[in-house]
């Protein structure tokens, strides 16, 4: 008889010792494809944030601006960013493109400044890019000309304002001096990021620049592309003909060369990576636990079959054959199971509102696991390798022994 | 011979001077410079002229005030046309045409700059003498750019004062300060004042002409100019309340 032929009755022979291995490896293949989709959908998540309300796929901004970012100097501006946009908005491959002010302020509350983030963005142009009309929760969005803002609802509830109140914001100016400007709040919105619910206000651009003074500048202008892996040479390309252009004063960084989105992606990236290596060295334990018990327990069978004349390394092929069609029964099951629900949650998303608390790695309250089809078979892989590898040492250890001494065994 | 007579005079002259001024105590010096900066009632037009990193910016404004304690100073310029600062004691108020509500600046706001010059709106408070806040030390007398003068240190009672030292360099002829250097509790010189120009008015020797330079910005320095005085003017009995404020 064959030796992929008795593997195959073994396996049928003991029918719960098999269920056990098949669900040991189900499990684990499950859980890890499970994990990586998570880690998947937050790395997207992280990327989409990112692009949205931080850096675009690319980013124009006054050379000085980015080298004293920290005190968020506004006088480094761009003086005159409209002609900018409409030639940037012409370039193949852009999708979207946005002027933008970020900038310090205070609302004023009797004797007293809550410390906030101001930006100043072009509502209409917004809709298309941080998709602003979507986080829109009650009210409705500024309107260009008019002091109106809208803000998030923890920083709402810490003013104490609502739809229809009014708020003085105090700031000091392109020229530090100060200025304040009585603001109707038209809207709460809210952001996928938890921080920004607490800390920032948007109010339309031409009113942020009459607040801070800066005529009709803006101090960054972000784009997003249809391809962001072309990010960097798009910003390349960019920057010379910015200076070629008559701005030599601009420079155009994709995000992923910007300093402090790379940290911050990084250190996502770092702490990620980790979660993910601990649960794959655990389900790897798994793995190599159960199928090492199951063929331990059978040291007496494999002595039997030696005493019965079949050779040490037939007995070793004989388990390798058997863990190899119980780890891929596991493994495409457990991929299968993974896949499914990794599915199933990317459409409902999980909700780490809580367990996100006081963390702040630019990633949104709802996770929307992402499944990945690569990965996913490649974790398959993995399982059955190390299932059907965890076999062969343990046997290869029973098949030496000799079947008198292994007849011994219990 | 008659050279060295005259030199012997001059000398002696300038002992005699010396003796006398030093007669005075460093309170009476600055009992008589600060009967030159306060007026009953006064309104001034002048200009604010900022040179920094970014060039020159001059803001004009109109400036009312009563006694040591009040003061309202309305911008001007077109760019900060119908901002006001309100000063009634030692509260600061402002007023920003575009917001609906006056602003109380307290703590750590009062440091912040008069728009983006080197006075801050805490140069502005204070409407007590230096005698109640500072205690007085004549260091002896020194020339700031030729013209003599007395040097005073003072130095704070306490902490409620926005500079825990000054050193106040007084005119011995005009009793008007010549220079002032501005320290931390540190000892850090922190802004440093000096007068450019006066005028003569009423018996009184007024700074028209004042450079004030923030040291801690680099670069920078703010020309306070007074165009127009008026003193003893009547003025509106509620021009230093907050109604007015908001008209």
């Amino acid at each position: 008889m064959k030796i992929t032929g008795i593997a195959i009755r073994n396996i049928s022979r003991n029918v719960r010792r098999s269920i056990l291995s098949v669900t040991a490896t189900l499990v684990a293949t499950m859980a890890i494809v499970v994990l990586f989709s998570f880690i998947g959908g937050i790395r997207q998540n992280i990327g989409e944030n990112v692009s949205d309300f931080i850096s675009g796929n690319v980013r124009i901004r006054n050379t000085e601006y980015d080298a004293n970012e920290y005190m968020m100097p506004i006088q480094f501006r761009i003086q005159d960013p409209q002609p900018l946009v409409r030639k940037i908005e012409s370039e193949p491959g852009v999708t979207s493109v946005v002027e933008r002010i970020p900038f310090g302020a205070g609302v004023y509350r009797e004797n007293d400044t809550v410390p906030i983030q101001g930006l100043g963005v072009d509502f209409a142009a917004e809709k298309g890019f941080m998709k602003i009309d979507r986080l829109l929760h009650e009210g409705k969005l500024p309107e260009a000309g008019k002091n109106e803002v809208v803000l998030g609802p923890t920083l709402a509830k810490e003013l104490g304002v609502k739809v229809g109140d009014k708020i003085t914001l105090l700031a000091q100016t392109m020229r530090r001096g100060t200025n304040a400007i009585t603001f109707t709040v038209s809207g709460i919105v809210v952001f996928p990021l938890a921080g920004l619910n607490g800390s920032l206000i948007l109010a339309p651009i031409d009113r942020a620049q009459r607040l801070l003074g800066m005529g009709g500048a803006a101090t960054e202008i972000l784009v997003k592309l249809d391809d962001p892996a072309g990010s960097r040479a798009f910003a390349k390309r960019l920057s010379s003909s910015l200076s070629s252009e008559g701005y030599p004063d601009l420079e155009a960084k994709s995000f992923d060369q910007i300093s402090t989105i790379l940290s911050l992606m990084t250190m996502a990236e770092v702490i990620y990576g980790f979660i993910g290596l601990f649960f794959f060295v655990l389900a790897s334990t798994v793995l190599i636990n159960t199928t090492m018990m199951v063929i331990y327990e059978r040291t007496r069978e494999i002595g039997t079959i030696g005493a019965l004349g079949m050779t040490g390394g037939e007995i070793v092929r004989l388990f390798f054959y058997e863990a190899l069609t119980l780890a891929v029964t596991g493994a495409v099951a457990g991929m299968i199971v993974g896949g499914g629900f990794s599915i199933l949650l990317g459409n409902i998303g999980i909700d780490m509102s809580d367990a996100l608390q006081g963390v702040d790695l630019s990633t949104s309250n709802i996770i929307y696991p992402r499944f990945q089809l690569g990965t996913t078979l490649l974790i398959g892989l993995y399982s059955i390798i190390i299932s059907s590898l965890a076999a062969i040492l343990p046997a290869r250890r029973a098949a030496k022994i000799e079947p008198v001494e292994a007849l011994r065994t219990i | 011979m008659r050279k060295y007579r005259m030199a012997a005079a001059v000398a002696a002259l300038t002992v005699l001077c010396a003796a006398g001024a030093s007669a005075l105590t460093g309170e009476e010096i600055i009992r008589k410079m600060e009967s030159n900066l306060v007026y009953n009632t006064s309104k001034i037009e002048g200009s604010m002229t900022i040179d920094d990193q970014f060039g020159k910016k001059k803001s004009s404004f109109v400036a009312y005030s009563e006694g040591d304690t009040k003061m309202l100073l309305e911008f001007t310029s077109v760019e900060e046309r119908g901002q006001k600062v309100l000063r009634i004691g030692n509260d600061l108020y402002l007023f920003y045409p575009d917001a609906s509500e006056v602003i109380r600046l307290s703590g750590s706001a009062l440091r912040d700059s008069l728009l983006g010059s080197d006075f801050s709106y805490e140069d502005m408070t204070g409407d007590k003498s230096f005698l109640e806040d500072y205690t007085v030390t004549l260091d002896g007398t020194e020339a700031v750019e030729g013209h003599p003068c007395y040097r005073i240190t003072l130095t704070a009672k306490s902490l409620s004062v926005p500079y825990p030292k000054e050193v106040v360099w007084v005119d011995t002829q005009l009793f008007v300060y010549r220079k002032v250097e501005k320290f931390a509790l540190s000892g850090r010189l922190l802004k440093e004042m000096v007068l450019t120009d006066y005028i003569s008015r009423s018996g009184r020797n007024i700074p028209t002409g004042v450079v004030m330079r923030d040291v801690l910005k680099k670069g920078s320095s703010t020309t306070f100019r007074i165009d127009k005085i008026d003193i003893g003017i009547k003025l509106p009995a509620n021009l230093f309340s907050l109604e007015e404020l908001t008209w």
